[in-house]
């Protein structure tokens, strides 16, 4: 393991000076074990990532054959479904590979400091705070497209809300133009 | 011990006073000279490399003072200082630098210096190093936790990891406020949408949202109110365990032993022990 000296009946292993001045390190580089909070974004980073890696990946295989809608409750707002539809297709590769580099970067911060459980150099808690930034982005893109997919059905069921309303009254018109023409006869 | 192959050095070990003088506190700590013998008789090419070493120190101008002598030992000894102890044994038996994958941290200028003792040709057959510890924790014999001895990363590190946790707390922050912004806001619009069908159920719905929203904030608010109590707790328990730190100064100091097996003293294997270098964390 060390460079012995040759007089080591005492001391085995012993270490000489020189085998020292090889194995001394600067004090600033020294492993430090990884805080609370960069533990807990390890955390959820790896979460994030085992859960959103699977569904990505079907999305990107998936969500191509879902437009164009041909849904009778999106007749109206069809070409606006179709966009994010579109839009979520084309973004999911890339969330993909973000998710994927995520991954990477916490397994690797997690196996260096075998599960938490060792102190480790500088770079890696950088790695670990960097990890949660391709993830977050992911989170975010996920939650936008999603939210938007929900505004249009929502923006389409308030079309129909009206429509409905608007036949509603007009049936309701008729019906009463029909009854006052049928007292008269 | 052969007499024939050996040298008095009785004259050549005398000079130990004056670096026993500069460094008396961690001398008399470690008690590294616990006792001078009458008369010390060594190998000659044990001579022959303190001699040696002798005048590459003076010739370099190095500041590795020769202590003296004292019997070598496995394990690890505790010695009483005046507002600490000691804990001296070999290096390869400390566990930090264990901890640390063999290697020694140390401030860049006790790299340099330890590099260029070795690079005039200087060489010592073990080194030891001693440990500050807090008086009366530990008993000779007994292994050094860790976590006794382990320093705390340096101010300008310690900055930068606490701008990362800091920023990794606040970027997770910011990714839900964001998300669920991004979700509820047109889930609210549905909600709303369907809600206004009717008037009745509208009205119904708005006064439990109200309800509801009311008793979510008071629910926040006391969220709130435990988080800034446990930030609080937290910051006062760093500072306490920095001060802790702060009251022991657990600063090693390096000891360079030259030795040869067939040098013994009073039926003792013993070494010539030169102070390499010392450093406050």
């Amino acid at each position: 393991m060390f460079a012995l000296s040759s007089k080591t009946d005492f001391f085995d292993p012993s270490i000489s000076l020189d085998e020292l001045a090889r194995r001394m390190k600067d004090y600033d580089r020294m492993p430090v074990a990884i805080q609370a909070g960069l533990r807990q974004s390890v955390g959820i980073t790896l979460a994030s990532n085992v859960v959103s890696i699977p569904l990505l990946g079907l999305a990107t295989y998936s969500l191509s054959s879902t437009y164009p809608v041909q849904s009778f409750f999106f007749i109206f707002t069809g070409g606006l479904i179709d966009s994010l539809l579109w839009l979520g297709d084309a973004v999911s590769a890339y969330l993909l590979a973000l998710n994927i580099i995520s991954l990477l970067l916490v397994v690797t911060v997690l196996a260096v400091s075998r599960a938490f459980t060792r102190p480790v150099r500088e770079h890696y808690h950088w790695m670990a705070w960097f990890a949660a930034i391709p993830t977050g982005l992911s989170i975010v893109s996920t939650a936008i497209i999603t939210g938007l997919v929900i505004l249009v059905v929502v923006l389409t069921l308030i079309i129909w809300i009206v429509i409905g309303t608007i036949l509603l009254l007009g049936i309701k018109e008729w019906a009463k133009a029909s009854e006052e023409a049928s007292k008269k006869v | 011990m052969n007499k024939n192959s050996s040298i008095f050095i009785d004259a050549a070990l005398a000079p130990v006073a004056k670096a026993y003088d500069e460094y008396r506190p961690l001398v008399n700590g470690a008690r590294i000279l616990p006792r001078v013998p009458d008369s010390v008789s060594m190998p000659v090419e044990l001579a022959s490399r303190y001699q040696q070493t002798q005048r590459l120190i003076s010739e370099n101008g190095l500041s590795v003072p020769f202590l003296g002598y004292a019997p070598l030992f496995t394990g690890t000894k505790v010695y009483s200082g005046k507002d600490s102890d000691w804990a001296l044994m070999n290096l390869s038996s400390d566990p930090l630098f264990r901890t640390q994958g063999n290697n020694l941290y140390a401030p860049l200028s006790v790299v340099n210096d330890v590099q260029s003792v070795v690079k005039v040709g200087i060489n010592l057959d073990a080194i030891f190093i001693a440990h500050e510890i807090p008086k009366g924790v530990l008993k000779s014999g007994e292994e050094v936790p860790v976590d006794l001895i382990a320093p705390a990363p340096s101010m300008k590190v310690q900055r930068r990891l606490s701008f990362l946790e800091r920023t990794s707390r606040a970027w997770w922050k910011l990714v839900t406020g964001t998300s669920v912004g991004a979700v509820a806001v047109p889930v609210a619009a549905g909600a709303v949408t369907v809600i206004a069908g009717t008037a009745l159920v509208g009205a119904a719905a708005a006064s439990a949202a109200n309800a509801v929203a009311s008793a979510s904030a008071a629910a926040e608010a006391a969220a709130e109110r435990s988080r800034a109590a446990a930030v609080h707790r937290a910051r006062v328990a760093a500072e306490a365990a920095a001060a802790e730190r702060a009251r022991y100064y657990y600063d090693p100091a390096l000891l360079g032993v030259q030795f040869d097996p067939r040098w013994l003293v009073n039926g003792q294997p013993a070494g010539l022990w030169y102070f390499i270098a010392s450093w406050v964390w």
